[in-house]
């Protein structure tokens, strides 16, 4: 099989996924703006953590000690320790780039696809887990961006408009 | 201390502890048997480790149906190896048992 159609392959797979951690996006940069982060930030960082634990988490520690911050997503972030060692075990021998990619990319969906493919320790496929990892961030950031710019006032919207009908009838 | 910088620690963090052991482990065939071994026991591991606490913490009489959920899921995931039939099901299990 030649490396674009094992690409498609890890996208078409993850297709589920996609839709999942693109309204879990969506969420996060709608929540984003009442815990403090601008529109920007939140988006700034889909883009750079890419990590739902570690994001949601930060929602509530925004504005306090930066060591907090630190804290908790080094914890949250242990996971993918195991994860990529587990990973590492079972790639061909590629450029340090694309290690540096994939090892960005690492999330609990795009691992669990790739290493539930094939046979168990079997060597796993470049292409497909770079394929399951841009289906997963680019709804991410995406639904990011979509919450934060859009959903996020539009709720903002709504609420102030029922706080307003709420004082207007209880003058009456 | 700016949000940028905020999101940098954060990003820093993440990506140290995801990206080093592909970064250091360059050639899988030069690793001791033993690592190797030892490694092959992490997907089940990790993956369980994900999955159980996120049933256990939430099934219960708060929401009823979610255990009914999981095992459809499960039950479906198994027969059908896929993956977007057993989160139908799931799906569908939860609406039907919210209805009573």
């Amino acid at each position: 099989m030649c490396a674009n159609v094992k690409l498609m392959r890890g996208i078409v797979d993850s297709l589920p996924f996609s839709l999942t951690v693109g309204t879990l996006g969506i969420v996060f940069g709608a929540t984003a703006g009442s815990a403090g982060l601008g529109n920007l930030t939140a988006i700034l960082m889909s883009f750079l953590v890419f990590s739902g634990s570690a994001q949601f988490a930060a929602l509530g520690l925004w504005k306090q000690h930066a060591t907090a911050l630190l804290l908790t997503t080094t914890l949250l972030s242990t996971r993918f320790l195991l994860m990529s060692a587990s990973l590492a075990a079972r790639l061909p021998r590629i450029p340090t780039w694309l290690r540096t990619l994939l090892g960005f990319g690492v999330t609990d969906e795009s691992y669990a696809l790739s290493v539930t493919r094939g046979a168990k320790g079997a060597q796993i496929s470049v292409p497909y887990l770079a394929g399951c990892m841009l289906a997963i961030y680019v709804p991410w950031v995406l639904g990011t961006g979509l919450g934060a710019s859009l959903i996020g006032p539009l709720i903002k919207r709504a609420q102030i408009h029922r706080r307003s009908a709420e004082r207007r009838l209880g003058d009456e | 201390m700016s949000d940028v910088m905020s999101v940098v620690i954060m990003a820093t963090a993440t990506f140290l502890l995801r990206a080093s052991p592909v970064l250091w482990i360059r050639d899988a065939e030069r690793m001791p048997r033993w690592v190797k071994r030892w490694l092959e026991y992490v997907p089940p591991a990790v993956l369980a480790a994900l999955v159980a606490p996120e049933i256990l913490a939430r099934t219960g009489p708060r929401i009823p149906g979610l255990a009914l959920a999981y095992i459809a899921c499960l039950v479906t995931a198994l027969r059908t190896r896929s993956i977007i039939l057993p989160l139908l099901a799931a799906i569908v299990t939860l609406a039907i048992a919210g209805l009573f």
